[in-house]
């Protein structure tokens, strides 16, 4: 028996078929007596495999919007870095800042003030709310009461805090009161009673701050994002107001959105009658279903009602959704809500239809018998409504389970090639072979999608219901495999 | 002499294939987002110049478009340069960092994939040299990982396993030089041809054939010398069992062989 340093470079050459009929048939009685070179083969093997099951593997996904949020933050970091040597700190809006992107972190001058009167007549109502806007209230009135609010429906990592106090993870029944800052992340949203049937949504990306809540009226400043406001009809010297900075709107309606978008503002309203001016002059009057923006573009947005609006809500229990590893999104009602982090909300007692949305895109039904003292979903409960959905729907093969066997099996599509090509030494093309493999893992359907000559594709369809995969779970499995047919020089 | 081959090429990459089970929610922006220039939008190289030169004067759009268009690309690149880590993110971020600060020194002498792609490898190899992200790996039974990586049905047993060979594929990458590293994985594991790795790391494509053979010589005595491994991966070798496993994508070996 031979004993020697293996050579890498024949080896290489070997395994990838570059050798002559003849140099092949050389080495391989060499090897035949070469136990290192065989082993060291087997390493070459393992390796490959090594590799290309590195390759396959997906890189992790990001959360773009909180990573471009990220960056964003990062960069205005450089920006800064870059102006520091220069003259006095500039404000940042008028210094050459590329800001660059997203929602959540534009907080430009820009601003709204809206004051709701729906109870007053047109002529008085604009009266009544521009001198509001000026400051100066009305009709002079005691000292009005403060009064508190409560959150209905917490999504993810919503924080409530308090002027004195720090961020604290918004919960369902938490108080709401005057001086409070309300905050969403990317992927969070807060629902929040104010006072009989008003309320508010804070979208995902928004920051809200309470400033006033009396007896008499709500007033919000919106520092960025969005909020989708209900209010109910007032009654005379009540007033709703969200304030920014230099557009004053003045809302005659009860339902409204408003969002700010890299420094524009916007406004959508559903109920009502609104009236938006910027220092006191008047810049447009919205009528239900229309939309107005400080600029050229025009943002959609939702009509969004807060849940849990009405006065019974502060003694429902609260039902809990945490973070389950097969739930990507919940949907109460006829919106989404990202399950990647707890949703929590006042529910009253009783069946709670929602949906949720699994791992692989498909939307799923459940209901929750919520409980006089509220309710956890349990893991076991969503599982039971995957398995349910799994015993009806396409199996699973992994792409490691997939790729040996179509690999192995190219061999057998490239003599059917090559017998093509000798009638037609030109013949070329791409296409598609679509595979269909039956629960005992044998192909059922292969078909080609694309063009070529017929024998040829008899003679790759016959070889490919020949392949043999593992049985896959839960069900038959279809997958394309992309073929490039070509000649090379 | 020279000898036609007739190829048969499949670009049944795990992507491709992996496809038709795993759909992944996307948001709208990728439904408008522009094609990237990498992934054979040829046609719209000059609108990508445009892009860099709106970019360079500061137009903030531009500098949007240019980053959704290439995000994807330069995570899978660091991806693969990092192995399992839990730094990919950081590294992104720090990437982008950089083609902002340096997009006004990019002139256009080679493709802006190829420059991008160099500036990537910089960041990672300097990432790898701080010692943040030797591949630090993440702890068995890590759900997010495990969930986001395979939305599927397989076991988180063969996952862990998985996920343990692939660590132990990059403990022995780490043993390597920078440079081969580097030659290795874009050119093994990122499937790109010696050609492009040449171009990437501006060096001679000769002397990336050079690097990647004592790289791979190297790893193969390293892996010889690691029976637990090589018992971890003669389970894979045994289902590719009856074809010498290509390292890469058939499609490159193809040109490899062809050139």
């Amino acid at each position: 028996m031979k004993e020697h340093e293996p050579k890498v470079m024949a080896l290489e050459a070997y395994r990838d078929d570059l050798l002559s009929a003849a140099g092949r048939a050389r080495f391989e009685r060499h090897l035949g007596e070469c136990s290192v070179c065989t082993e060291h083969l087997e390493v070459m093997d393992q390796y490959a495999a090594l590799v290309d099951e590195a390759a396959a593997l997906d890189a992790p996904e990001i959360n773009w919007d909180r990573f471009e949020a990220r960056l964003d933050a990062a960069l205005d970091e450089v920006d800064a870095e870059a102006e520091a040597p220069a003259q006095a700190p500039a404000p940042r809006e008028t210094s050459n800042v590329r800001r660059l992107f997203w929602p959540a972190m534009v907080a430009a001058a820009a601003a709204v003030l809206f004051v709701i009167n729906p109870g007053a007549e047109q002529g008085q109502g604009e009266q009544a709310s521009t001198e509001q806007a000026t400051g100066q209230p009305p009709t002079p009135a005691p000292e009005p009461e403060k009064v508190t609010g409560w959150v209905t429906l917490a999504a993810h990592d919503a924080t409530v805090q308090r002027a004195d106090g720090e961020p604290e993870g918004a919960k369902p029944g938490g108080p709401i009161e005057e001086g409070m800052s309300l905050r969403t992340g990317p992927e969070s949203e807060l629902h929040v009673r104010l006072a009989k049937d008003t309320g508010m949504v804070v979208w995902p990306d928004s920051e809200v701050t309470i400033e006033g809540l009396r007896d008499n009226g709500v007033r919000l400043t919106l520092v960025r994002g969005t909020v989708s406001n209900t209010v109910r009809k007032l009654g005379e010297g009540e007033h709703y107001e969200v304030t920014s900075g230099e557009y004053t709107t003045h809302v005659r309606g009860t339902r409204f959105a408003v969002r700010r978008i890299e420094g524009e503002v916007s406004v959508a309203l559903f109920e009502g009658r609104v009236e938006i001016t910027r220092a006191g002059e008047r810049q447009a009057i919205l009528e239900p279903g229309g939309k107005w923006t400080a600029r050229e573009r025009l943002v959609d947005m939702t009509d969004r009602a807060p849940h849990g609006m009405t006065e019974s809500s502060s003694s429902w229990p609260t039902v809990a959704l945490p973070v389950l590893p097969e739930v990507v999104t919940w949907e109460l009602g006829d919106h989404s809500y990202s399950a990647t982090g707890g949703l929590a909300m006042r529910q009253p007692p009783g069946p709670l239809q929602l949906g949720f949305t699994d791992t692989r895109g498909t939307r799923h039904a459940l209901t929750i018998d919520v409980g006089t003292d509220g309710t956890e979903l349990s893991e076991k409960a969503v599982d039971e409504v995957l398995a349910e959905a799994q015993a009806a729907r396409e199996g699973y093969l992994s792409p490691e389970q997939i790729t040996p066997v179509v690999r192995s099996g190219l061999a057998q599509l490239q003599r059917c090639y090559e017998r093509s090509l000798r009638r037609d030494p030109e013949l070329k093309g791409r296409l598609k072979l679509r595979i269909r493999v039956a629960p005992n893992g044998k192909v059922s359907r292969a078909q080609l999608k694309g063009k070529l000559p017929i024998e040829l594709e008899r003679c790759i369809e016959s070889q490919a219901k020949q392949w043999s995969f593992p049985r896959p779970k839960g069900g038959p499995v279809s997958f394309d495999v992309p073929l490039n047919f070509q000649a090379k020089r | 002499m020279c000898r036609a081959h007739h190829v048969l090429v499949s670009n049944h990459s795990a992507a491709a294939l992996q496809a038709p089970f795993a759909k992944r929610p996307q948001g709208a922006i990728f439904a408008t987002r522009p094609r990237s220039a990498m992934s054979g939008g040829r046609t719209r190289v000059g609108d990508e110049q445009e892009l860099i030169e709106r970019a360079k004067a500061g137009d903030q759009a531009a500098f949007r478009r240019l980053f959704v268009a290439h995000r994807e690309q330069v995570l899978r690149l660091i991806h693969r340069l990092l192995g399992p880590s839990n730094d990919v993110e950081d590294v992104l971020q720090e990437v982008f960092i950089h083609v902002y600060r340096s997009l006004g020194s990019f002139r256009g002498e080679a493709r802006f994939s190829t420059w991008l792609y160099r500036l990537t490898t910089n960041v990672v190899r300097m990432h790898l040299r701080k010692g943040k992200s030797r591949p630090k790996l993440v702890p068995a039974g890590d759900r997010e990982e495990v969930m986001l990586e395979k939305p599927n049905t397989e076991t988180p047993a063969a996952v862990a396993e998985r996920t343990e060979r692939i660590k132990a594929l990059y403990r022995l990458l780490d043993g390597l030089s920078e440079k081969k590293r580097e030659a290795l994985v874009l050119h093994d594991l990122q499937g790109m041809s010696a050609a492009e790795v040449a171009k990437v790391a501006d060096v001679p494509v000769l002397t990336v054939r050079t690097r990647l053979f004592y790289a791979r010589k190297e790893l193969y005595a390293a892996l010889a010398n690691e029976p637990a491994l090589q018992n971890a991966a003669k389970s894979l070798t045994s289902a590719a069992r009856g074809k010498r496993g290509k390292k890469r994508t058939a499609a490159v070996e193809a040109e490899e062989a062809g050139s």
